[in-house]
């Protein structure tokens, strides 16, 4: 009894924590939505006002006509999926590669590529640049793909994922008739899809906030990813007072997409970490 | 033409630096049910799996139906391969799991399904079919894995220790299954198993592997009366063989105690020390003093037999006699040994020195 109420008192306190700290990662996202909806006077009047007296949905409309959001919202979403598309499947075979395949100096590949997550990323830029320059694909949407397609974190979480796949289910499939494809492909797949998954949100959140690299590369307007746009549009704004309700509609305008990946991913997200493996 | 012929066969482990299968040779014929059996780590999963094609074969040759296959892949050895731990594929229900070997070698849809439902009819999983292995029990999951097997119509089936993950119960009723599926399909199988009593119901002939050397081959009834090796004796059998140490000096069997067990009726010749091994069945208890004396430690009845277990002249002995023997725990009892079913074995080798069958003959 005693026991009970003491791990319930803990539970409880372990909820509070958890509501706090949820709160506290909200709020900045709660205070954008409501500072969008203000007038000038009101986002900085004191003492602080929670609510906007009228709700200025206007501010939405201003702010996509003073530049081209829309295209770069696409920009972005279309640069970070094609990205996570080509990271998935580079990294399933580089990962089948190592986990599978038995060559010489296979652990030495997997160091050095290890070795390349140790480099500070802002080291990589002017080696980088050089080569995209090169490759004459400097302000160009390709130039951004194809400098993020390699990914040392893909490929590293898809390699654990690979190796927790049974021994047995793997030579069950070759003894079947399967060959290294179709094993990756209707095997390994699907049986890390949990960490495939997880793995391809986390990149696609990274590649549509990435800000520095895609600014270095990307100079003309119509390629501006939403990161590069939106600041472009703070600078040429000012910090006006009058002008932060437009500033805020427009980062709202920013984070739409990935609320919607979230909404209609959370349940999966959910579902997918709870159903791997065959538990004897 | 042998169905399998292996010859010569070596295995070394590029990680490891001694071999760990040394020699083997054999023929397997059209329809057998070949059971390697041996103790854990004598390398029975090692040579299947260079059967199966799963592991490369360091030197030898494996020939199958005339052809030689050391180097062709798993996936082209036409073989179905039964795994210890079932070995399913956890994202597909029943069906694509049976129906998998079928959907590589690119059949079509009606005739899987018309495969993969027979296979289903003859295994008793018809109901499951929508289901995923994890919501199977353990003997629903290795009749999943034979049917992945059966439908594949391949020429050869391997089996590593299919039933060691089930209860004893399962164990004996799947044990039955595979004896009637191989008598209805008549595939050649291969069989690994450590469990005597496995390798005893279920072989056409049996291979007992010891630490990479083949033992012995020969049919359960061989290898139970005539075991070639002190290591097949002790291994076959249950209650395992009973073992005293003597020596034969002109044709009298002696006991290290210097007791004479009696004359042998074939002649081997003098020999320092041997090792006397018995079955449990052929001692018994004498009515008079034979000066061979056991006390017993404990009784066991096991319906039909009696099984008494007790010490005698240092070792450990067990006799099977029937249950109306009246002896009790502590007892000295007198033993009489049925001179004419001993087997005798070279104590320095473990070879054995005469053919039991042929001198009974
Ligand atoms: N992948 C491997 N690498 C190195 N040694 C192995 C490997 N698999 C098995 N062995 C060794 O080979 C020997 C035979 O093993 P195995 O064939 O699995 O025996 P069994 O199936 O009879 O229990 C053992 O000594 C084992 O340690
Ligand atoms: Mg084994």
């Amino acid at each position: 009894m005693q026991n009970n109420k003491k791990s319930n008192l803990k539970q409880f306190g372990f909820y509070l924590l958890l509501t706090i700290l949820g709160i506290l990662m909200v709020f900045p996202l709660i205070w954008m939505l409501l500072s969008a909806l203000k007038s000038p006077g009101e986002i900085f009047a004191v003492p602080l006002k929670w609510l906007p007296e009228v709700a200025q949905w206007g501010n939405f409309k201003e702010a996509l006509e003073l530049a081209p959001f829309g295209l770069y919202i696409f920009n972005s979403t279309f640069t970070a999926l094609v990205i996570v598309i080509f990271q998935f499947v580079l990294s399933c075979m580089i990962a089948y590669a190592l986990t599978q395949m038995k060559f010489k100096g296979r652990t030495l590949v997997f160091n050095l590529i290890l070795i390349t997550y140790m480099l500070p990323t802002e080291a990589t830029y002017v080696p980088s640049y050089t080569i995209v320059a090169k490759m004459g694909l400097l302000d160009t949407l390709s130039g951004v793909i194809i400098s993020n397609i390699a990914s040392v974190f893909t490929i590293f979480l898809l390699r654990q994922a690979f190796m927790q796949v049974p021994k047995d289910t793997i030579e069950a499939a070759r003894a079947y008739g399967a060959g290294d494809f179709t094993i990756l492909w209707k095997i390994m797949i699907p049986m890390s899809k949990s960490t495939i998954f997880v793995v391809s949100l986390i990149s696609f959140v990274k590649m549509y906030n990435n800000y520095l690299w895609p600014s270095l590369i990307v100079k003309s307007e119509k390629n501006y990813l939403i990161t590069v746009g939106l600041n472009k549009f703070f600078t040429s704004q000012g910090s006006f007072a009058d002008k932060w309700p437009l500033i805020m509609s427009a980062n709202v305008l920013s984070v739409i997409p990935l609320l919607i990946l979230f909404i209609i991913l959370h349940k999966w997200f959910i579902k997918g970490i709870g159903d791997t493996g065959l538990k004897g | 033409m042998p169905k399998i012929k292996m010859t010569s066969i070596k295995k070394k482990y590029d990680n490891k630096g001694e071999e760990v299968i040394h020699d083997f040779n054999l023929d397997i014929e059209e329809n057998e049910f070949i059971v390697f059996v041996g103790p854990s780590g004598c390398g029975k999963s090692t040579t299947l799996r260079m059967i199966a094609g799963l592991e490369s074969i360091t030197s030898g040759e494996l020939w199958m139906d005339g052809k030689l296959v050391n180097d062709v892949q798993a996936k082209d050895r036409d073989i179905a391969m039964v795994f210890q731990n079932y070995a399913l594929f956890p994202h597909y229900n029943v069906y694509d799991n049976i129906a998998f070997g079928l959907k590589m070698k690119k059949y079509k849809r009606s005739f899987i399904k018309e495969r993969v439902e027979q296979a289903a009819e003859i295994l008793g999983l018809t109901k499951y079919l929508k289901r995923k292995p994890k919501d199977l029990s353990g003997g629903q999951r290795q009749r999943v894995a034979l049917g992945r097997a059966i439908v594949r119509d391949a020429h050869i089936f391997l089996m590593d220790e299919p039933l060691s993950n089930l209860d004893a119960k399962l164990r004996i009723q799947m044990r039955k299954e595979i004896i009637n599926l191989h008598r209805r399909l008549g595939t050649t199988t291969i069989y690994v198993t450590h469990d005597q009593t496995e390798a005893m119901t279920m072989a056409s002939r049996i291979v007992v592997l010891n630490d990479g050397y083949i033992e012995q081959i020969g049919t359960p009834e061989q290898v139970y009366n005539n075991p070639q090796s002190k290591f097949v004796a002790e291994f076959m059998g249950s209650p395992p063989m009973n073992f005293l140490e003597g020596s034969v000096k002109g044709n009298q069997l002696m006991l290290d105690s210097g007791e004479v067990l009696g004359e042998l009726s074939q002649s081997i010749g003098d020999v320092e020390k041997v090792d006397i091994g018995i079955r449990s069945e052929n001692i018994d208890i004498a009515a008079h003093d034979t000066g061979i004396n056991m006390t017993v430690n404990h009784v066991e009845l096991m319906g039909a037999d009696l099984h008494i277990h007790g010490n005698a002249d240092g070792k450990e002995i067990v006799i099977r006699v029937v249950p109306s023997e009246k002896v009790a725990v502590n007892e000295q009892v007198s033993l009489r040994v049925n001179i004419d079913m001993v087997h005798l074995f070279d104590a320095n080798t473990g070879k054995a020195l005469f053919d039991r069958e042929k001198v009974n003959a």
